[in-house]
């Protein structure tokens, strides 16, 4: 029997991505060391684990639309969101437990970062608040 | 007189310019921004196969026959999306001499003297171009 680790935690953005964050994070999973490049990581459970926790926290609490993930070279975990007006991302790092989030408006040269470390107290909140802005 | 050295700056803003996108960076049809962006190895030039030159099926051939990389398949952006971001596309004809499997239609796109948040807000607004237009190869399933 195939076990999905985050099976207790399924969830499910309000539009966005069609697939459900567990099972895009599940996918990340199956990436061998290498992947990408000679120096591309494997992900561990514990990084996809800490990265389930902050966007399950994120897009429940703030009502985002789902997200699409995608993996990074260096062993990041990339969230990205397309708006009309707005192209929007989360770069999450586990080793860290950073995350940079950054808004580009399609119709001009502005460009919004935030960077947080996830471990400071109110980071989550202030990060959410900062998505809601391009995302709703 | 124009040395055969200078680089020559694509201009015709209707050329396309294929990209191959590796598979874990497709996620329900669209692509990661991050495909459209150089890595920290590219040295600020994204490599991209001139439409002039080949065709989206030729190119990702080339890219996973040839080179031997994984694809999901081939995307595209267009010469003057490019241009309007001020990212000028550079002719860059890979020869035998280099040693790599020769490849004419080899261009690429140049994002020199930029920021990361910059870099990372002009591969965004390409990937959106790319997505708009689609996948061109292997045709999307019906």
């Amino acid at each position: 029997m195939t076990t999905r680790p985050f099976a207790k935690h399924i969830f499910q953005g309000r539009g966005g991505c069609p697939t459900s964050v567990d099972e895009q994070l599940d996918a990340l999973r199956v990436l061998s060391p290498g992947w990408f490049d000679e120096a591309s990581p494997a992900f561990e459970g514990g990084a996809l684990e800490w990265a389930a926790k902050l966007l399950r926290g994120l897009v429940d609490a703030f009502q985002l639309p789902n997200p699409y993930l995608y993996p990074t070279p260096e062993g990041n975990i990339r969230a990205e969101w397309s708006t009309p007006s707005w192209e929007v991302s989360l770069e999450m790092s586990p080793t860290s437990k950073r995350a940079d989030a950054l808004a580009t408006r399609l119709d001009s040269d502005e460009v919004r970062g935030y960077p947080v470390a996830t471990v400071e107290p109110g980071a989550e909140s202030r990060l959410g608040k900062f998505l809601s802005e391009y995302l709703h | 007189m124009i040395s055969s050295e200078e680089p020559l700056i694509l201009t015709d803003s209707d050329e396309l310019l294929f990209r191959q996108v590796h598979p874990a960076w497709v996620r329900d049809g669209r692509p990661s921004s991050q495909a459209f962006r150089p890595t920290a190895k590219d040295n600020s030039r994204l490599s991209v196969a001139r439409g002039a030159l080949t065709t989206a099926q030729a190119a990702y051939e080339h890219h996973t026959t040839r080179l031997g990389f994984q694809s999901a398949g081939t995307w595209a952006v267009a010469v003057g999306e490019c241009r309007g971001l001020s990212l000028p596309v550079e002719a860059d004809p890979i020869t035998e001499a280099s040693g790599q499997p020769p490849d004419p239609a080899h261009a690429v796109i140049q994002f020199l003297g930029l920021s990361k948040a910059q870099v990372e807000a002009k591969g965004a607004k390409l990937a959106r171009f790319a997505s708009a237009r689609g996948r061109l190869y292997p045709a999307p399933a019906q």
